[in-house]
């Protein structure tokens, strides 16, 4: 049995490519928006799957984001999050979304975001309290945006 | 396994930003059917679970991390043997029938649970 990775496992799951963004790099840089979902550019559909994804069968399992979604993105965070703002970690999901994470003291953020229609899942809780608030969002909406950055600069200053 | 058993995880790259680990890691995507593959860390060491996924089971992972079978309980998540052919150090841990709310707050709490344990083996 092969024990091996095959170079076009490789390939479709972007690992060739990708920024190691963990080491070497300093953290600021790392966590600079164009950084994070540029890294995220080479995955294909089935980057996560393992030995049930058959190539060009059509039964894959993790769908990767989108080229326009992630432009799409990394418009909306470049002009929309200011720069003073503590930035979240980024993270593809299987659903060919980003989820955005943050750990503000006490305070933990999940921000799931479709990046195809623009709608979001928010998630707030206290870990110490157990206080929580969660909502769906549509991210065209620029009042939506004021009011992320609101949430997010109130619990950073909490 | 028992209550200090190691539930070995294993981690994609692409789930790791600036050092951190995603709580993805820690909960059942859509596909999972409420439901994450962990292995028993009493039968497997690290190094050797994590030959096994990507050599066997043909996944990608850079590295396993680990949170205790305790830990799941106090998060009211079942923990259950699940041994298969090719993987017999099968374990799930078991998210069905949680509101999305509170599958992610537990998820969030396991990370933090593997984040103070560290790496338990990780790749260059």
């Amino acid at each position: 049995m092969q024990n091996t990775t095959t170079s076009s496992t490789l390939a479709k799951s972007g690992v060739r490519k990708t920024i190691d963004k963990d080491i070497g790099m300093d953290k600021s840089d790392a966590l600079a928006f164009h950084a994070q979902l540029d890294s995220m550019r080479h995955l294909e559909d089935g980057w996560a799957d393992g030995i049930s994804y058959i190539p060009n069968k059509g039964k894959c399992e993790t769908k990767a984001p989108s080229q326009t979604g992630l432009d799409w993105l990394a418009g909306a965070l470049n002009s929309r999050y200011p720069e003073d703002l503590p930035k979240p970690y980024l993270y593809p999901t299987p659903e060919g979304g980003v989820q955005a994470e943050w750990t503000l003291g006490n305070n933990e953020i999940v921000f799931e975001i479709d990046i195809d229609s623009h709608s979001a899942y928010w998630l707030w809780f206290n870990r110490t309290s157990d206080d929580d608030d969660e909502r769906e969002l549509d991210l065209d909406d620029a009042k939506v945006w004021e009011w992320l950055v609101a949430e997010i600069r109130s619990k950073a200053d909490a | 396994m028992n209550s200090d058993t190691l539930l070995l995880r294993q981690v994609h790259l692409s789930w790791i930003s600036a050092g951190e680990v995603t709580s993805q890691a820690f909960r059942p995507s859509k596909k999972d059917a409420g439901q994450i593959s962990v292995y028993d860390g009493d039968q497997i060491i690290p190094k050797a679970a994590w030959e096994h996924y990507t050599g066997v089971l043909k996944y990608l992972s850079v590295g396993v991390v680990a949170v205790t079978v305790s830990e799941c309980v106090a998060q009211e998540l079942p923990v259950a043997a699940d041994p298969l052919p090719l993987f017999p150090q099968h374990v799930l841990i078991d998210f069905r029938g949680l509101s999305r709310k509170s599958l992610e707050k537990k998820a969030r709490k396991l990370k933090e649970a593997a984040n103070s344990r560290g790496w338990l083996f990780r790749t260059n």
